[in-house]
């Protein structure tokens, strides 16, 4: 009885490690590689602006904790919008599904962290006013609250 | 009020408040007064031995001996005549003595003078060294520490006078104030055709220093001043030794009137901003809640 | 380098506006306490993605958001030196004031030059479209504040020269 008692370890069990209700990030690093550069760069070449811009849409690296993937993905991103002319940025936008617009505000927060120059930051300004507009106020919070983070 | 007062206003309203006493025949008063100025001068307005007839004014300035190397002495004998006392107040380095019994008509020039004790001080090393360029001679460079870390360099050499300031900033942002003042001083040279030449050395002594030993520093700062015979003439000498002496006070003076400025719109616009902040409240609707039979609620 | 200016505060609001939906939140870690979850983070399930938006590579703004308080903190322009003096004397003048501000942080993010802290009792005391507002207004009014500081040094500095040796 009294070597039960006079134990302290119980004082050093992490007690939150049993919670029920502790969150469980479930982000596993599943190795996301991101869009296909080559193929992006081959339509850039070819003038086709657009169907670069869908291809670079294309598995977002969101799921890998890969920071250099992410920011590759982020630049090639930054360059398909470079080459997209600003009178045809709402064409671009048309025909484009949900999920992409979100993917596109995401790459748009993500082009801003990595501190690029004033030229680049001009067109990533240019897009987030267009794609706010297509896609309102939800498009914003969904990269607020999503998991799956660029 | 943009330029520095050369003369000492305390020394010159009190001397010549003592003399319109003096001359209205009225009771004069003892005199005790201890003033200071510019460069960690002191000045001492006294009666000698009590006597209320005579008023003395003794300046002490730490500096005192580099000046009377250049003979600063015969300068203010000169200057001062019958006033000037041969060995001055204990602790103090000049004194000149006013018989209040026989002030002069025109006693306001005399106060004027009186008044001007500092820069008559100083001017002895300027009055050499223009004397020595005009005659076309190379004198020994002047060194006066006139204040505890700055020093000055006067140098005369065949066709110009330089004056070297070395001046210490104190805080860092200064030093940045500084270097903006002390660039339009550079330019104005364009605009001014009769103004000396001025040039700044941030941190390192000037080329006429090297080999001095000269302070060296993040926070220090060396103004030369190139002063061509146009300025240092006969007639124009006084003027030129009259803005030349207090440079280092006025430029000082204005870096902190500059940061009084700014501290006065910061203020404005933080209460302007808070101002702007006050307009998201919303404003209190204090309505009365009544019950059925007339009873109000209060709140707790 | 102006034209970047209005979609830079747009953009700027509309982030601010879909970032501050705050509410009350006790604390998870101690009982009975209620602290801003964005500044003491831990608990990761009730943070958000901190965003940046950026004008250049020195002007820009990080929005931490989480379920009872936001963090704004904004980079100020800083062309020179005098520019540089100049808006930290600023900031320091205003974060040593933070009380009197309510929604300002003392100290500022790293990397940042001042930061506002608001919690769910400001977003419930005061409307928040008008804290939006004040935040937009406040990053336009500090970039003229400075310039106009600056001019004043400068042309003070010229008339300080110019009495100077107007008297040789």
């Amino acid at each position: 009885m009294s070597k039960n008692t006079s134990s302290n370890a119980f004082r050093r069990i992490d007690v939150d490690q049993y919670d029920e209700e502790k969150f469980m990030d479930d982000q596993t690093d599943q190795g996301d590689t991101g869009p296909d550069a080559n193929n992006v760069n081959n339509l850039l070449m070819g003038g086709k602006a657009v169907d670069a811009l869908k291809a670079c849409l294309q598995n977002p690296p969101v799921r890998t904790k890969d920071a250099s993937v992410k920011e590759k993905a982020t630049l090639l991103f930054v360059r398909v919008i470079s080459t997209i002319k600003a009178s045809e940025i709402s064409g671009a936008l048309q025909s484009l599904s949900v999920e992409e617009v979100d993917t596109i505000m995401k790459y748009i927060y993500k082009g801003f962290s990595l501190g690029l120059d004033g030229q680049q930051c001009g067109y990533l300004l240019s897009w987030h006013e267009k794609v706010a507009a297509k896609g309102g106020m939800g498009c914003i919070i969904r990269v607020l609250s999503d998991r799956k983070r660029l | 009020m943009i330029l520095l007062e050369t003369e000492n206003r305390v020394i010159y309203d009190t001397l010549n408040y003592k003399f319109e006493v003096a001359q209205s025949g009225g009771k004069q008063d003892s005199i005790e007064v201890t003033v200071a100025d510019f460069d960690g001068a002191v000045y001492h307005l006294s009666n000698p031995d009590g006597d209320k007839t005579k008023i003395r004014v003794s300046i002490g300035l730490k500096f005192y001996k580099d000046l009377q190397d250049h003979g600063a002495d015969e300068l203010l004998r000169r200057e001062y005549g019958a006033y000037y006392q041969a060995t001055a107040e204990d602790g103090f380095s000049v004194t000149l003595v006013y018989d209040l019994t026989s002030v002069a008509k025109d006693y306001k020039p005399i106060a004027k003078k009186a008044s001007l004790l500092k820069r008559n001080c100083f001017a002895s090393v300027f009055e050499k060294y223009f004397e020595a360029q005009a005659k076309g001679e190379v004198g020994k460079r002047a060194v006066i520490h006139y204040r505890d870390d700055e020093t000055m360099y006067v140098e005369s050499k065949k066709d110009r006078v330089t004056v070297i300031f070395s001046t210490v900033f104190k805080d860092e942002s200064d030093v940045t104030f500084g270097k903006v003042f002390m660039q339009e001083f550079k330019e104005s040279r364009r605009r001014s055709q009769t103004a000396p030449q001025v040039l700044y050395n941030h941190k390192e002594p000037p080329m006429e220093l090297s080999g001095l030993d000269a302070a060296v520093g993040d926070n220090i700062g060396y103004v030369t001043f190139v002063l061509f015979p146009r300025h240092t003439g006969p007639n124009v000498r006084d003027n030129t030794i009259d803005l030349i002496h207090t440079f280092r006070n006025y430029l000082h003076y204005h870096i902190k009137c500059s940061k009084a400025y700014m501290h006065q719109r910061m203020r404005a616009k933080t209460s302007d901003f808070l101002k702007v902040l006050n307009r998201a409240r919303p404003e209190d609707k204090n309505k009365e809640k009544k019950t059925m039979s007339g009873k109000s609620f209060q709140a707790r | 380098m102006s034209t970047t200016l209005r979609p830079y505060l747009n953009a700027v609001r509309a982030t601010l506006n879909a970032s501050m939906c705050l509410e009350n939140f006790n604390s998870q870690v101690v009982e009975r306490h209620v602290k801003p979850e964005v500044e003491v983070k831990t608990s990761k399930e009730l943070l958000l993605t901190p965003l940046v938006i950026a004008r250049n590579e020195k002007e820009k703004v990080l929005i931490e958001s989480s379920i009872n308080s936001i963090r704004v903190s904004i980079a100020v322009k800083q062309a020179d030196e005098i520019e540089q003096i100049l808006c930290q004397k600023f900031m320091r003048f205003m974060m040593m004031r933070a009380e009197n501000f309510v929604v300002l942080r003392r100290k500022p993010v790293e990397g940042y030059d001042i930061s506002f802290l608001i919690t769910n009792i400001h977003t419930e005391q005061m409307l928040k479209h008008k804290l939006v507002d004040f935040v937009i207004h406040f990053m336009e009014e500090i970039d003229k504040e400075i310039s106009e500081m600056k001019l004043s040094v400068n042309a003070r500095a010229r008339i300080v020269a110019e009495e100077f040796l107007k008297k040789f």
